[in-house]
């Protein structure tokens, strides 16, 4: 048992908070074969699972690198592929995320521009406005904008402008000697078809346009806009990748026909068996995002099935606190008589820390998908480390940024969420968008109101 | 009692040599929790130290600007969206040239003396914090209003000075009872300070032995709460905060040290509430003040700072180059940090005429002295500024410290700008408006920093309307400021609240705190 070790500790770098208070509750069986009790009570399975060929895809999933996960399952064994499998599709649900935050930015910006400022004449503020419209489905208020760039000084924001505005939304501009901005446009159709990111190539945090805008005393003002239409591309080009690893149209299936006697369609997730994972995949068709929100699990842990009529966040703190009451207990009762092994496990990894963040992920989404922010926002930031609160870690997962930030806007709170965004800025770089025009709604915003300050 | 305090002169100032009364203060107020309300019968939180004075006229420090959210109200407040809604207005109505607003005020409002509130009470507010003989520092506030006039009791007519769009956006300024007052020239010595009288949902019940203030329910206010007390302990050592709130003698931290935040969030008893303060510490130079109002003398001291290892014992944060928390639209991304260099200091230091001897530097004989001020409650302000004087004085310089109390740091450092260099912090709401900082009409720059391009760019940024050309003016704002250095820029830290899991429906304001109060439970 003690050669797991030197694998096993590999995986827990940056973890080291202490654990949380002792619980006064009976011993729970809540987690009683659990993943996270398989992980416990077999080392050797998970020993093997993450001494493969594909140990630094899990070292890089364990810690919530998405990204670097994606990139390092290359086998082709089952365990690899169900690995490859999960970072894509957890990308997508981040990216999905990230792009229903952007959405409401775009189109509240651009309207709050309307009302409280005057739209810059000649500007691609309008072409990128018509995107930002489309993004929505919005086709009436998309052809508005487009309108609005007859006059714009760059010809080929007209020209694109009209091209896009002349097309069924989601298909191609035809043509060969399309302007650049029409070329931009069918990438992201073509994409999403094909689901090969390679064509955005490496600009994904530059803006769509820069233009200069010749202003009464000479100057000029440089305006750069982003591209609305990048995170929602960025999100189904990862599905059609995942569905491509999976070998399957269906990911989420392809999931919950793993093998039961491996850990790789579990670990670190929210749900706790493979029987649990079939149900949720089941009922999941409806809100995949919602994965392991409604589990008969949950439910052994002490949490109500489903939400209340009210938004009501001290529901969700007393959920929190229930889900930890139960955790707590059975991580008690977990440690009596464990092994030195199964205590470092549980103790090194975070197992349990994990599973109750993603819990709490999946319950945020949950929430946000029912119109309930102040829930969302209320398990996403109990779900967090705080200790690494600027950071991204095995607890800090990229999701739980991505619930804040539209939580924060749909309860007013803009420049809040402009805050969440910025953990989420090194790792992905597509969210550069985003923060410029949360950056733009915040301050459209506050143009009538007296700023204060106060020391201390 | 309280105002003794403040006031003694001999009580204003300590040194790090006498540091230890501080923490004897510290288990002083520890063995006098049995003077604080028994467990239920009311909310209490901390503050480093208790307001200097209570009148929003004057409202300088976050603790002032909490209390003053708790006693009093303003024509307009934030709902919980961060939405202007009307507060002690019923309703206005904006002329068409948007020059003019017409406010009705509500008729079932009483000052918390039983007095009703009427169109006076705003009239007079606005021209107390206009009158030139109030030195309010919140004149800004009512800058932009030409001329208020009551129309009738419940109706107040505004004038502007330029058209506006959306004028209820401002109103958020507290108003203040005129029959308490014998002067619209408010002084900072009026018998208010220790009587406040507001319109809010608490009012002022009395000043404690243990200079804590307790505010009762206001029975008249329109909004009934459900935690009928509220106290303000003054917990002047912040390490002992989150103790006295995982003991349950407390139930409200409004500001977790980073190094507590673990502990906290691990005990069950306890949730903890991140809250959006953009809030960034400094090194301000007293530019009216030789050596300091010379550029290169500022930027040879920046350079002998080590701004990480400053931070590195007090917590987790971000360094900042200029006036602006990193996630702002207005922070400037393309400004480098100062770099720690003492051969790029002593280049600077040389070209000022000074001259190194024996490492020690100084000019016509005079040794460089640099006294450092800081509040002595400022979190962990004792550890940073211990540090700084070490990094300094080995790169040559003279180096004294000093911690004020609230009372001596509004005389010596806002008043008679008699100081050298101060450790501080600034917060900002969620608008992050630098102005009353930078610009050299501005209320707060007792720094004395002017230069007439960042008052253009200032002034551009508060006139337009277009996004863009605000975030291009203020960001230009930001590469100016750092490089004249009226201030070396430090790092902001995260905030989050503590409280009791006892108490229920909090939402907390970004800014004033507790705007949301009235909603809140207690078990």
């Amino acid at each position: 048992m003690r050669t797991l070790l030197p694998a096993v500790l590999a995986l827990a770098v940056g973890c080291t908070s202490p654990e949380p208070t002792a619980p006064e509750a009976a011993p729970s069986p809540v987690l009683d074969g659990s993943w996270v009790d398989q992980v416990v009570e077999q080392p050797e399975r998970f020993a093997t699972l993450t001494s493969g060929p594909s140990r630094t895809g899990w070292i890089a999933l364990h810690s919530n690198d998405l990204s670097g996960a994606a990139q390092a399952f290359t086998a082709d064994d089952a365990d690899t592929v169900m690995g490859h499998t999960r970072a894509l599709w957890e990308l997508a649900q981040l990216y999905h995320a990230l792009a229903d935050a952007g959405d409401l930015a775009w189109e509240r910006s651009f309207a709050t521009w309307s009302e409280k400022s005057a739209i810059p004449t000649g500007s691609a503020l309008g072409y990128v406005a018509g995107l930002a419209a489309l993004e929505q489905g919005d086709v009436e208020v998309a052809g508005a904008w487009f309108r609005l760039c007859a006059t714009a000084r760059d010809p080929q924001v007209a020209e694109a402008a009209g091209l896009v505005a002349s097309v069924v939304p989601g298909t191609p501009i035809p043509g060969d000697e399309l302007p650049p901005l029409a070329q931009r446009y069918n990438l992201h159709v073509q994409i999403r078809d094909s689901g090969d990111l390679a064509p955005l190539g490496l600009s994904i945090d530059q803006p769509l346009v820069t233009e200069l805008e010749p202003r009464p005393d000479g100057s000029e003002l440089e305006r750069s806009f982003y591209d609305p239409q990048l995170l929602r591309t960025m999100a189904i080009a990862y599905e059609r990748q995942a569905a491509a690893a999976a070998g399957s149209d269906d990911p989420l299936s392809a999931l919950a026909q793993a093998p039961t006697d491996s850990l790789s369609a579990l670990i670190f997730g929210p749900v706790v068996s493979h029987a649990e994972l079939a149900a949720e995949v089941s009922r999941a068709a409806e809100a995949p995002r919602t994965l392991g929100a409604s589990g008969t699990a949950l439910a052994a842990l002490g949490l109500e099935p489903d939400l209340p009529a009210a938004d009501d966040a001290d529901w969700a703190r007393a959920q929190v606190r229930q889900l930890d009451a139960a955790l707590d207990a059975w991580s008690a009762s977990a440690r009596e008589g464990a092994s030195p092994d199964a205590l470092a496990l549980l103790d090194d990894l975070q197992l349990v820390r994990i599973f109750r963040s993603r819990v709490l992920l999946a319950l945020g989404r949950k929430a946000l998908l029912a119109d309930h922010p102040w829930q969302a926002l209320a398990f996403a930031q109990l779900a967090l480390d705080l200790e690494s609160s600027r950071g991204i870690n095995h607890v800090n997962h990229p999701g739980l940024r991505a619930i804040i930030i539209e939580a924060q806007l749909r309860t007013g709170h803009t420049r809040e969420a402009l805050d969440a965004i910025q953990p989420l800025l090194g790792a992905y770089p597509a969210s550069t968008g985003l923060d410029e025009v949360l950056g733009d709604l915040a301050i459209l915003q506050g143009l009538d109101r007296y700023g204060d300050s106060k020391e201390n | 009692m309280v105002t003794a305090r403040r006031t003694s002169p001999h009580a204003s100032t300590h040194t790090v040599g006498r540091r230890a009364t501080g923490l004897s203060g510290t288990l002083l107020a520890l063995l006098a929790l049995s003077a604080l309300p028994a467990e239920g019968q009311g909310l209490r939180y901390a503050e480093d130290q208790a307001p200097g004075i209570v009148n929003p006229v004057f409202t300088t420090t976050m603790p002032e600007a909490r209390l003053n959210e708790l006693i009093f109200e303003g024509l307009y407040t934030d709902n919980q969206n961060l939405a202007s809604v009307p507060c002690l207005a019923e309703s206005s109505e904006l002329s068409a040239d948007r020059t003019e607003l017409t406010v009705r005020l509500r008729r079932d409002v009483s000052w918390h003396d039983g007095t009703p509130f009427t169109a006076a009470d705003v009239v007079f507010t606005i021209e107390a914090m206009k009158n030139r003989g109030t030195l309010s520092t919140e004149k800004g506030r009512v800058a932009w209003i030409d001329k208020a006039e009551a129309l009738d009791d419940h109706t107040v007519l505004l004038s502007f000075e330029r058209a506006e769009a959306r004028p209820e956006d401002k109103l958020l300024f507290k108003v203040l009872p005129a029959h308490k007052f014998s002067s619209q020239a408010i002084k900072r010595t009026d018998p208010f300070r220790n009587e406040p009288v507001g319109t809010g949902p608490y009012k002022f019940a009395r000043y404690n032995d243990d200079n804590s203030i307790s505010l009762e329910s206001h029975a008249a206010h329109r909004d009934a709460v459900s935690i009928h007390e509220i106290v303000m302990r003054e917990v002047s050592d912040k390490n002992y905060q989150a103790k006295l709130l995982l003991y349950e003698s407390l139930e409200t931290l409004v500001r977790v040290l980073p190094r507590d935040l673990a502990v906290l969030q691990n005990n069950r008893k306890v949730e903890l509430y991140p809250y959006q303060t953009n809030s960034w510490w400094y090194l301000g130079f007293n530019m009216e003040r030789e050596p300091w109002s010379e550029p290169a003398v500022r930027e040879a001291i920046a350079h002998l700072v080590d701004v990480e290892a400053l931070l590195a014992p007090i917590g987790t944060g971000d360094t900042l180059t200029g006036p602006y928390v990193k996630s702002s639209p207005y922070y400037n991304h393309d400004v480098p940090a100062w770099d720690y260099s003492t051969s790029q200091a002593a280049s600077l230091l040389e070209s000022a005429g000074y001259v190194s001897d024996n490492g020690q530097w100084s000019k016509d004989g005079q040794p460089l002295t640099l006294n450092i001020t800081a509040h002595q409650t400022l979190e962990s302000s004792q550890e940073v500024v211990i540090n700084l004087q070490s990094q300094l004085q080995s790169a040559g310089l003279d180096v004294q410290v000093e911690f004020l109390d609230e009372a001596a740091w509004k005389g010596r450092i806002w008043r008679e700008h008699d100081y050298d260099l101060v450790l501080s912090q600034w917060t900002f709401d969620r608008n992050e408006d630098i102005r009353d900082q930078f610009h050299s009409d501005g209320a707060r720059n007792f720094g004395g920093y002017g230069n007439e391009q960042v008052d253009e760019l200032l002034d551009k940024a508060r006139d337009t309307t277009d996004p863009h050309e605000k975030k291009a003016a203020l960001r230009d704002v930001h590469r100016l400021v750092h490089g004249d250095t009226p201030m070396i820029f430090l790092w902001t830290l995260d905030s989050y609240a503590a409280l009791s899991t006892r108490v229920g429906s909090v939402v907390i304001h970004p800014f004033y705190f507790f705007t949301f109060v009235h909603d809140w439970n207690m078990e």
